[in-house]
């Protein structure tokens, strides 16, 4: 529960900074230049910048495309004919590794360079991620304190049929009440955090 | 075994472990520019060499937490040394602990123990996490390379190892609970502020990231940086007989 909500804390609280990054490449005549990276569930524009008399196509593919991919089987997410350098917009549809290839048609070795310029947004499927995260550590921690809970309930109710409870006995502390404690310290963390990251 | 479970209760009164559980899990997740980039040649398109790449790039980049988190495991491994040496000393529930028919050996072991365990496993933890879901898609190529997951606890346990001993030698050598707190914590950031600033590449936190770049390396490394790599964990034992030694034979508790 807690690496779930501090997941989704860590995207909220920092997921609007744009970022670039980028390298160089060389593709033989006729052949493919393949690499492959991790790209988040944001926009992105890929520079891709090439010679003025360089034709070719540029693809993209997913995971499972890198699968297909193995077994000779194309599924590119994107496919765009390229001739000289150019803009391409690519949103990914969940955050994970991606291949890249640029495939030249020109007779003559070409280098050139793609930059990744990813956009300022917050990243969904993390935050759906996250939100499973919580509700599996919920529903564990729910199901540890039923034993815990049953055995209290059990001894209150001893205690009522008996009339032993003397007026200042103090409430027996249970799991319940030790979460209750847990989970406020975890909201006062997480509003200091904020609070730290908004001062920033 | 009595002894380590009373001490991990013991630490477990406080909620600290969520808390670093908490913050190590937001260090490691915060969104950051840039990521790993492979080529991959046309005739060697191989999905399980694919699989394995990424999987070894995942666990690479968690390992690179372990400089970022030197700090804060530093001041939470300092808070629970000291509640579990300089804290019992100081109000001599040592000695109620002495009286009892345990050997020294073993209730100086369950206490450095619960300490360490506490430390590397959410530390452990969060960077497990990090590999897990960084590409969901992947994580069964991560689970399977037990090599990589082995060197990443690997790294883990040299640096929380360091951390533990050198704060367990404070907190036995003051005995007093203000004295181990600050003064351990100082030391980790004088140590970090000497390796930075003085680019002494033995000392933490940079040796941790020589360390990551050492077992994760595609490359031999040369037998110097090999001499480098093993000053924290050989000061770690150092300390670690040190402490063992005073605690058993010269600790008196009044």
């Amino acid at each position: 529960m807690i690496i779930g909500l501090f997941v989704l804390f860590a995207n909220l609280t920092a997921s609007l900074r744009g970022s670039t990054f980028s390298g160089n490449f060389t593709v033989q005549p006729n052949r493919r230049h393949i690499y492959v990276t991790y790209l988040s569930d944001r926009p992105y524009e890929l520079r891709v910048l090439v010679a003025d008399d360089f034709n070719g196509t540029f693809y993209i593919f997913n995971y499972e495309g890198i699968e297909k991919l193995t077994e000779e089987v194309e599924t590119p997410v994107l496919e765009r004919t390229i001739r000289g350098s150019q803009l391409i917009d690519f949103t990914p549809s969940r955050r994970g590794a991606y291949m890249i290839i640029i495939e030249s048609q020109v007779p003559i070795t070409a280098s050139g360079a793609i930059s990744t310029v990813e956009k300022e947004a917050l990243s969904q499927d993390i935050q759906t991620d996250s939100a499973i995260i919580i509700l599996v550590g919920l529903a564990t921690a729910l199901i540890a304190s039923i034993p815990d809970s049953k055995r209290h309930l059990t001894a209150r109710r001893v205690l009522k049929q008996k009339s032993e409870t003397r007026p200042d006995q103090r409430e027996v502390e249970s799991a319940p009440h030790n979460a209750k404690i847990a989970f406020r310290s975890i909201i006062d963390l997480c509003l200091n955090m904020l609070f730290f990251e908004w001062l920033r | 075994m009595h002894g380590l479970t009373w001490d991990l209760k013991n630490l477990f009164r406080f909620p600290f472990p969520e808390v670093m559980l908490a913050l190590f899990t937001y260090i490691t997740f915060l969104p950051r520019g840039g990521s790993f980039s492979f080529t991959v040649l046309q005739e060697s398109l191989i999905w399980e060499e694919i699989t394995r790449k990424l999987a070894f790039y995942t666990i690479r980049d968690a390992a690179g937490f372990s400089f970022l988190a030197y700090l804060p495991l530093s001041l939470f491994a300092s808070i629970f040394v000291t509640l579990s040496f300089a804290y019992e000393i100081e109000n001599a529930l040592m000695k109620v602990h002495l009286s009892h028919p345990i050997s020294r050996r073993n209730i100086f072991l369950s206490k450095l123990t619960s300490c360490f365990l506490i430390t590397f496993l959410t530390f452990s933890g969060s960077l497990l996490a990090y590999s897990f879901l960084r590409i969901p898609e992947n994580f069964l190529s991560v689970i399977f390379s037990l090599d990589l997951i082995s060197k990443l606890l690997l790294l883990v346990a040299l640096e929380t190892l360091f951390i533990t001993s050198l704060a367990v030698s404070f907190s036995l050598y003051s005995g007093k609970a203000s004295v181990s707190l600050i003064g351990s914590f100082a030391t980790f950031y004088f140590i970090q502020v000497l390796s930075e600033n003085a680019n002494l590449e033995f000392l933490p936190p940079i040796a941790f990231r020589n360390q990551a770049d050492f077992l994760f390396a595609f490359s031999a490394t040369k037998s110097a940086e090999v001499t480098s790599l093993l000053a924290a964990p050989v000061a770690s034992a150092v300390l670690l007989l040190f402490s063992y030694l005073y605690f058993s034979r010269r600790l008196q508790v009044s």
